[in-house]
């Protein structure tokens, strides 16, 4: 596999200057900084909506705006951070930065098709923008018959989501590619990063189920054109067929969010840890394995939706499974950590967190997938309280892990370790101030999506809001931490944390080509403690 | 490249016969009535799932390829047959799917 | 490779930095992946399509009664054809004979408009109003009971009871009575309309893919050494055939 050696002098992928020159870019460090600023722009808007519902939760009755701003509100709060932000989230920021690097190639395999990638993305968001003028209000899963009488932009919103699905559709079958064909010679399948084994797995997932969704919307949108009622009862149509659709992508679609998060902890744990991670071989497995189980649990959303009965037992008994290869990825994360030299820098602050939280996130989904205990808990606030323990507490805390941990990388500089560590606290507390409440109000019967409630669930209520502004602050200061690094941090050395990856091996930031010449892999690159100086001497 | 391989052009008019004869008895099994509306539909979409493994052996040159592009080839099957398979299943058992679609 | 890097200036694919043989093996692979994204979109429409069968079989095969099989059967002969005619472009070109590659591209191309041109016949056939067995229309009531009132229902000579609707009546669409009113007279209209139309819609795309691999092949871009876009290319248009395999008898002869 012989590349082009670089022509030119050696210089910082950054050099060059102006917003062209970043747009009509194909280094894939770039196209990675783009979706960067794009989807944490998302994150930001997306935030601000949900502190926005929070302040009118904080009482009961309706304070600062009417039932369908709420509606409103909630519809681009779920759109925005599920089809903007976590979606395209650490696959395509992160994944476009380091993944390359970490393999040891100079690029993705189709470069071009990776900028063309960004620009359905700029495209879908431009869609989704035209909607909102009269912004659509049937929650982000778009349920019909509901989403094909409203008069709102609903038609807007699903095409952005479909066309943001052909982006994503098509970093997956770039980053497949990439790691099949364009490894380092040595750089064996074992001898891979766990984010990579992560990254392949989510991007398996993106081809596989994003098309779904993406032809059931359109037929939605087909269903408001033509007024065909192709989805509604009165019309002769079948709703139920679309929420087998919708979640045949959006159940796996969860776990793209979350392999490429678990990816993450697996990379800072054992560079924190000062030890080679525990049970390399379980970990990469169990991530194509999650992949793989996660197409057979779909229909645990369906089971008060006239799911047969004999359909849910199968799923319900299929959705536990899932449990397994997530279990068997904690344990080995806890194994890693057993003995070990623990620094607790931020990353590790956050993967630490993360762990912790996801198996409340976890373990939350278990009684939800219990048929009986569902039809109690579906659509209460006991299902908002878990999911967003999974997706929030798992990987949005991991994206911001990942920031810090490859912000020395890709910016060269580093951020104030103090400021970061304290505002971890604040985002660790609000987020359980936040959520914890939830779960109760949820058992209590709190029925989600509701913009006003009875007066018994106010306590609960406002301790969930007071937290939900503690997390606010801890996201908005760690975020300006970082940005004020890029003025006033110190520079950054190559390898800040001593770790054995790819990436490290390099200047910070990188060069345009990443490596001045491909290095041949020799070995795996856990070998921390003991071993790790006859490690630096093979490199 | 595969440039200087030798030519496929006889085994792929041999195939274009094959599927135009395959339409042929397509279109006839379509006037037979093989015992039951399943059965039927059955045999129809079986000569129509012959005449794609064709295709794709041949005319895509699947049985040329190497293992790795013919893995991806063959990658959606899977998920193609648990989609509509367990759709259908759990439409046809639905309660209540007597009632809407009486 | 040697023939690329003999001849300095010939097209190869390496603009971006890796070898041919290497784009070739990624393209192949990556261009899979993509179609078997395409084949799972249409997984979805055909599991549509056989939901809305079962709930009423009758009604679609009635309606199935109004699709030529005439048509449909030309079109499938029609791209069966170009399918081996892409496919044996590919051949050509491997030999190096890069005349008989245009022309066979060319002729890919012409089959594609040609069966454009078919659809066009077919839809606008449908567009226009026809004889329909009432039992098609059984899953809108409101509907059937406003044709009889219009007196547009009747006992043909074979003794069935049939009414003149359109099936796709686009002065319907926006009507905001769709119980009266639809676009489509019935499910079957909708979804035979809905994947024939998606479908026609990968005809244009790759009528249009092929005209772009058909022109650099005038360019002389293309030798036994590269030659990827053209394999590409054809690998879109046998997706277009694959497809219509299971539309061909699930749509015209389920009557
Ligand atoms: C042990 C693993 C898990 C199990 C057993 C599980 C189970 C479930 C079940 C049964 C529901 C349906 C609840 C209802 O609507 O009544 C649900 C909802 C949900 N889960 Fe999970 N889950 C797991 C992991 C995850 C992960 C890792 C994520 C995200 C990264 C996630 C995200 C969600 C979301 C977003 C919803 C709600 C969707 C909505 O209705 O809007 N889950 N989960
Ligand atoms: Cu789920």
């Amino acid at each position: 596999m012989a590349h082009a050696v670089a022509e030119h002098a050696p210089v910082s992928y950054l050099e060059k200057k102006g917003i062209l020159s970043w747009l009509s870019s194909v280094d894939h460090k770039r196209i990675g900084i783009l979706y960067l600023i794009t989807t944490m722009s998302a994150f930001l808007v997306g935030g601000v909506f949900a502190l926005l519902m929070r302040a009118e939760l904080a009482r009961p009755g309706m304070q600062f705006m009417d039932p369908q701003t709420y509606n409103v509100l909630m519809t681009l709060h779920g759109s925005i951070m599920i089809f903007l932000f976590i979606v395209p989230g650490i696959v395509a920021t992160f994944g476009n930065f380091v993944l390359p690097i970490q393999i040891g190639a100079r690029d993705v395999a189709f470069p071009v098709l990776n900028r063309f990638s960004f620009q359905v993305y700029l495209a879908g968001l431009f869609i989704i923008a035209l909607g909102l003028a009269n912004p659509a209000d049937t929650g982000w899963t778009f349920y019909p018959p509901y989403s094909s009488t409203t008069d709102t932009n609903v038609i807007t919103l699903t095409l952005g989501a479909f066309v943001l699905g052909f982006s994503s559709i098509l970093t997956g079958i770039n980053f497949i590619v990439t790691v099949h064909k364009m490894r380092a010679p040595g750089m064996t399948w074992y001898r891979l990063p766990l984010f990579v084994w992560a990254i392949y797995s989510a991007s398996l997932i993106q081809v596989i189920a994003t098309p779904v969704v993406g032809i059931s919307l359109i037929l939605l949108v087909a269903e408001r054109v033509f007024g065909v009622g192709f989805f509604t009862p009165a019309l002769g149509g079948d709703p139920v067929l679309f929420q087998h659709f919708f979640w045949f992508y959006s159940h796996p679609v969860v776990y793209i969010m979350i392999l490429p998060a678990m990816g993450v902890v697996s990379e800072i744990l054992p560079v924190f840890s000062r030890k080679p991670i525990f049970g390399y071989k379980a970990i990469a497995w169990s991530s194509v394995a999650i992949a793989a189980v996660s197409f057979v649990v779909w229909a645990h959303h369906l089971f008060v939706s006239s799911l047969s009965t004999t359909a849910g037992i199968v799923f319900s008994f299929l959705t536990f499974t899932v449990a397994v290869p997530t279990a068997i990825k904690v344990f080995n994360w806890l194994a890693t950590l057993y003995k070990g030299q623990i620094e607790l820098k931020t990353p590790m602050l956050y993967s630490l967190a993360f762990i912790f939280l996801f198996i409340i996130g976890g373990l939350t989904g278990l009684p939800l997938a219990m048929i009986g205990v569902d039809v109690h808990l579906h659509d209460t606030y006991f299902v908002v309280g878990h999911f967003h323990y999974t997706i929030q507490g798992g990987t949005v805390l991991m994206m911001i892990a990942a920031l810090h941990y490859w912000w020395p990388k890709i910016t060269g500089r580093m951020y104030n370790e103090k400021v970061a560590a304290f505002m971890f606290w604040f985002v660790f507390i609000g987020f359980n101030l936040t959520f914890i409440p939830q779960f109760i109000l949820g058992i209590g019967g709190m029925p989600r999506r509701y913009a006003d409630y009875l007066p018994e669930f106010a306590p609960l209520h406002l301790i969930s809001s007071i937290g939900a502004y503690t997390l606010g602050i801890g996201y908005f200061v760690t975020i300006l931490n970082l940005l004020i690094s890029l003025k006033k941090g110190e520079k950054a050395p190559a390898n800040p944390w001593r770790a054995n990856t790819l990436e490290w091996q390099i200047e910070s930031p990188p060069t345009e080509h990443n490596f001045h010449e491909i290095p041949t892999i020799t070995s795996w690159p856990y070998d921390y403690g003991q071993k790790e100086e006859r490690k630096k001497e093979s490199l | 490249m595969a440039g200087n391989g030798k030519s496929h052009v006889k085994e792929m008019a041999l195939t274009l016969a094959a599927l135009l004869i395959l339409t042929v008895i397509t279109v006839w099994a379509a006037h037979v009535n093989f015992g039951s509306l399943a059965i039927n539909i059955v045999i129809a979409v079986l000569i129509a799932t012959i005449k794609v493994s064709l295709v794709m052996l041949f005319f895509m040159h699947l049985r040329w390829e190497n293992k790795l592009v013919v893995a991806f080839a063959i990658l959606a099957i899977p998920f193609i047959i648990l989609a509509i398979g367990a759709i259908i299943w759990d439409t046809t058992i639905r309660v209540g799917v007597e009632k809407v679609f009486p | 490779m040697s023939v690329a890097t003999a001849v300095k200036k010939l097209h190869d694919g390496s603009k971006w930095g890796n070898p041919p043989e290497l784009v070739y093996d990624m393209s192949r692979m990556g261009f899979w992946l993509f179609l078997a994204t395409e084949l799972l979109l249409f997984a979805v429409l055909f599991t549509a399509y056989a939901v809305y069968y079962f709930h009423d079989p009758a009604g679609f095969h009635a309606s199935a009664h109004e699709l030529s099989v005439g048509f449909g059967a030309a079109n499938t002969i029609i791209l069966l054809v170009s399918s081996f005619t892409v496919a044996w472009s590919i051949e050509a070109i491997k030999q190096g004979n890069i005349r008989l590659m245009n022309i066979l591209l060319a002729f890919t191309i012409g089959c594609g408009l040609v069966f454009l041109g078919n659809k066009y016949f077919e839809y606008s056939h449908k567009m226009h109003e026809v004889e329909l067995e009432a039992v098609a229309l059984a899953k809108s009531p409101a509907l059937l009971k406003d044709l009889k009132e219009q007196g547009k229902c009747f006992t043909n000579t074979a003794g069935q009871e049939v009414c003149r609707v359109i099936p796709f009546n686009v002065a319907n669409i926006g009507s905001g009575d769709p119980l009266t009113k639809p676009a489509f007279a019935s499910m079957f209209f909708f979804l035979y309309f809905f994947l024939t139309g998606v479908h026609g819609l990968h005809i244009v795309v790759g009528v249009a893919l092929l005209s772009w691999v058909l022109i650099k092949g005038l360019r002389g871009e293309f030798h036994p050494g590269w030659y990827t876009p053209v394999e590409v290319g054809g690998l879109y248009w046998h997706l277009v055939d694959l497809i219509w395999i299971y539309l061909f008898p699930l749509l015209y002869l389920v009557s």
